[in-house]
């Protein structure tokens, strides 16, 4: 692992060169990522913190690990490139197949277990990247359209708290909803 | 998926954080993993479902049931659509709604639910009111609620009971409730008494959102009160003295009182009727018209602002003065107006027989008109064969009740005979809608009214449960509060006691006071 650390830093000095500012993005659990800054600003938290001018050496962010923060900067990436270099994309407030070009790629982007799912809700939200947590929460909740209480909690492995005349109520009070 | 999978070769997950990974996936059982999200990210999942759906998931477990039921929650549903909605600026699409048709068949009140592209999640059949209880008097005679009125998602419905003379005497009342055909929520309005000398009475409603955004421009209706107004008619010419029964959703009860015109009104007549009493931005406006005479204007009165007087609006300045109909609706917040002038006027001109559209503007000043369609009926395509059949002299006699289209301003409803037309203005086709059942009396009479329901992005809820007024009520109200109060036999934290005619129920716990039965 330290070998691949410094090949990256290697190629840090080569690429300063180009003259992209670099920042890098350490994970909770040790591991440095080195980004563009211009994709890494599609976070704002990450932006305020470099516009800040509290971007040293690294920016630590301990609430994310380092399996996520690298699909973080994937789908940063990603949408960056689609967007162009002048501003952060501009991504809709929901994606709609015709107007956002990287819908497949997000649906494929998407396709992981629900641990990973809501970890990336939790980093997209820490790290503010509204299209991102628009994606993922829309996944979810595309997991849930359809499905009856009792699917809901089969799915995500949710207790039922209601004693049977308990739930008994709660239906009959929204009995419009479950015709 | 071959950049992802090429990623994890290229080993950035370090070594012991895969060996843990693998453990969760196999070994240990999988615990709640979406409650280690904060409730503001299960808000954010919740927010983007169907409210439909939304509302099914109260019963999955007690946490998600306060999440959802929280006003903060819906606050932001309603206003997540709103930003939803602005975003893919559909016009047309931006609120779906139902066009309902209230007729006499076999001296039966029936209605009838026109089709429309709505989601799954609105549509009606045309028994949609059977959930509503029939007032029983004695044994066979039921009494069933009529639509005097609509607001956004709301009906307000009417029913009178006449006196019973048998044995014991009961006096007569007449009932109005509110109720939500969508959640078959409802309300029953506190009793008035029936008058058999039939008052001469139009009826509005309307409600006011308490809370308004007025930064994102949207409302929620999570909270807020409503006012059903009854406006008697003028016995004499030029009164301008108005009298009517208001009832209040903040004090529970209806209040007499009188309005004062700056005009002479006259008496209600049919047109007054069939016209009805049309909320807009919380004003109700109804037409001042002299019977067997013209339009001379429209009144508009303000229940939540100014109580006390109502406001007049000239008829706009080129409006014909013939003798025909008018009906009023509203179109994108304004108020509209369809003038159909009387085929009798028109004689042997049948290409002169035309309709016409305004649009009030403005609301000083005696109010300032703006004619948006002057339409011919010769230029109307049909395309039905049935239409294509009539000839087009004889569309115009028969069209008595029209509406409009909430969002579209070029889409109008027209009833012709025992058929629902829609007329849209901009490729000027005429089409069927639908068809009542044909009796061999003269139809035309028998459709009463037209109502439209706007759904909302949060159906508009069941005020009486959550209001905080109803303690207000019990405040000022001078006879005993808390008759036979009664305690749950398990849980301490609920009581039922008696209040008015109401039992109600009071949970402690959330500090909600609950209708339960009404008497």
């Amino acid at each position: 692992m330290a070998s691949s650390s410094t090949s990256v830093v290697v190629s840090n000095k080569e690429k300063e060169n180009k003259n992209t500012k670099k920042v890098t993005l350490k994970s909770s659990d040790g591991e440095s990522f080195e980004v563009d800054e211009s994709v890494a600003m599609e976070s704002q938290t990450i932006k305020h913190i470099i516009e800040d001018g509290c971007a040293n050496n690294e920016i630590p962010l301990p609430n994310v690990t380092s399996g996520i923060l690298s699909r973080v900067i994937e789908y940063c990436k990603k949408h960056k490139e689609a967007a162009g270099e002048s501003e952060p994309s501009v991504t809709s407030y929901t994606s709609n197949s015709t107007t956002n070009p990287l819908t497949e790629w997000d649906t494929e982007f998407v396709k992981v277990d629900q641990n990973t799912l809501f970890d990336l809700i939790l980093a997209a939200n820490y790290l503010d990247i509204k299209g991102l947590l628009d994606l993922t929460c829309k996944t979810v909740a595309d997991m849930m359209k359809g499905k009856t209480p009792q699917e809901i909690r089969e799915t995500f492995h949710i207790k039922n708290d209601y004693t049977p005349e308990e739930e008994a109520e709660v239906r009959k009070e929204n009995q419009w909803a479950f015709e | 998926m071959s950049l992802l999978n090429s990623r994890k070769n290229l080993s950035l997950v370090p070594h012991r954080k895969r060996r843990r990974e693998n453990q969760t996936q196999s070994s240990e059982p999988l615990h709640e993993l979406i409650n280690k999200l904060p409730d503001a990210l299960l808000l954010e999942i919740f927010y983007r479902l169907p409210r439909r759906s939304a509302h099914l998931f109260k019963s999955v477990s007690k946490h998600w049931s306060s999440l959802i039921s929280d006003p903060y929650f819906v606050r932001g549903f309603i206003h997540h659509r709103h930003q939803f909605n602005k975003s893919n600026s559909s016009d047309s699409n931006s609120k779906p709604f139902t066009l309902m048709l209230q007729y006499y068949f076999r001296s039966t009140n029936k209605i009838l639910v026109l089709p429309s592209n709505n989601s799954r999640d609105c549509d009606f059949g045309d028994d949609f009111l059977n959930f509503l209880p029939c007032i029983k008097r004695r044994v066979r005679k039921l009494y069933h609620y009529i639509i005097t009125a609509s607001f956004n998602d709301l009906l307000l419905l009417y029913s009178e009971v006449r006196e019973d003379f048998i044995l014991n005497f009961k006096p007569g009342f007449c009932e109005y409730c509110v109720c939500n055909p969508l959640t078959k929520q409802w309300i029953k309005l506190p009793h008035l008494p029936f008058n058999s000398n039939k008052d001469n009475v139009i009826v509005g409603f309307t409600c006011d959102p308490y809370s308004c955004d007025k930064e994102q421009g949207c409302k929620t209706h999570a909270h807020y009160r409503y006012k059903v107004v009854r406006i008697h008619s003028p016995t004499q010419p030029n009164t301008t003295q108005l009298r009517v029964q208001i009832f209040s959703s903040d004090t529970g009860e209806w209040c007499n009182s009188v309005v004062s015109s700056p005009r002479g009104l006259n008496s209600f007549s049919y047109i007054s009727k069939n016209a009805g009493v049309v909320a807009c931005n919380a004003m109700l406006h109804w037409v001042d018209y002299i019977y067997g005479g013209t339009l001379e204007g429209i009144v508009v009165f303000d229940p939540f602002n100014d109580a006390e007087r109502c406001r007049y609006i000239d008829q706009p300045i080129r409006f014909s003065s013939l003798k025909g109909s008018v009906s009023l609706g509203v179109c994108r917040g304004h108020l509209r107006m369809i003038q159909h002038p009387s085929p009798w006027f028109h004689g042997y001109r049948p290409n002169a027989r035309s309709f016409s559209v305004w649009e009030l503007e403005d609301y000083d000043n005696g109010g300032t008109w703006c004619l948006k369609h002057k339409v011919y009926f010769k230029d109307m395509i049909l395309e039905h064969p049935v239409l294509a059949k009539l000839p087009k002299e004889s569309l115009s006699p028969i069209v008595l009740l029209s509406a409009f289209h909430p969002n579209d301003e070029k889409i109008l409803f027209f009833t012709l005979r025992n058929y629902i037309l829609r007329c849209n203005l901009r490729t000027m086709v005429l089409e069927i809608v639908d068809e009542l059942e044909k009796t061999r009396e003269n139809l035309v009479y028998n459709v009463k009214s037209v109502f439209l329901l706007e759904h909302q992005s949060w159906p508009t809820p069941d005020v009486v449960t959550e209001h905080p007024n109803l303690v207000e009520i019990a405040k000022k109200s001078s006879s005993p509060l808390v008759l036979l109060p009664a305690f749950h036999p398990s849980n301490d934290k609920i009581l039922c006691f008696k209040f008015h005619n109401y039992t109600v129920m009071c949970n402690l716990q959330t500090m909600v006071l609950k209708i339960v039965i009404q008497l």
